[in-house]
């Protein structure tokens, strides 16, 4: 899978937890979860979770922990799914 | 070193579904899970880990996901690694309000202001501060609270 599509799908699936729209629309990999995004800390499990179920992978805790901004994202599906 | 959480129960009954699936087991241990009857008992337990989170983040200015990693230990302190982080609760039908420090002597010692348009400065990691002091603030739905040692 490219980047590019990789990131509109990110988007897609933090789309109901992001507070900030401008961030949103602006989503590459350097955005933040939490920080650019203002993704509320409980609903960052929502977020894996829904990335768990998008991609039917197992996020472990140890992928969790780096799991505040798009590219960690996309380094941890990309690495599930090798 | 401080650390505060605040949760506005309304905003979060309508945010969050805390009984989606695998949901509480990403971010609570088995013990935990047992602790768990209602909102306020899921609300209460992750204030406390956002609380204590703060103060290591603060510490070693490392973000990190890790929930399952602060671990409740008693009804009034947490665990990260070896170390207990003590609590106080303030829990009302509308919010949940939990202070922690790495020093129970020190809860006398704090104020907590609710008003939001109190000025602070910023230190160079972008954390609050006052008179070079720093503080704990959180916010969320209709709550905003900041906790600072008092001057002596």
């Amino acid at each position: 899978m490219d980047k590019e599509t990789l990131i509109t799908e990110l988007k897609a699936i933090v789309k109901p937890y992001a507070k900030d729209e401008e961030a949103l629309n602006n989503i590459n990999e350097n955005t933040d979860f939490i920080t650019d995004l203002k993704i509320n800390s409980a609903n960052l499990v929502d977020v894996i979770l829904d990335v768990e179920e998008k991609y039917n992978i197992v996020i472990d805790n140890e992928s969790m922990e780096k799991m505040v901004n798009v590219k960690a994202a996309m380094e941890i599906i990309e690495s599930k799914l090798a | 070193m401080i650390g505060n959480d605040i949760i506005d129960l309304r905003t979060a009954a309508v945010e969050s579904n805390w009984r989606r699936p695998n949901y509480l087991s990403k971010i609570f241990t088995p013990a935990e899970q047992a602790l768990i009857t209602n909102d306020q008992s899921v609300w209460w337990l992750w204030s406390a880990k956002e609380a204590v989170y703060k103060i290591i983040n603060r510490a070693t200015l490392q973000r990190r996901y890790a929930p399952l990693s602060i671990t409740y230990y008693t009804p009034k302190s947490f665990l990260y690694g070896e170390k207990e982080y003590f609590i106080q609760s303030e829990i009302t039908e509308e919010f949940i309000h939990t202070i922690a420090v790495t020093n129970p002597e020190l809860f006398p010692h704090l104020e907590v202001f609710k008003d939001p348009t109190i000025s602070y400065d910023k230190d160079e990691h972008g954390l609050p501060m006052i008179a070079n002091q720093p503080v704990s603030i959180s916010h969320h739905g209709r709550y905003w609270a900041m906790v600072k040692q008092k001057f002596i």
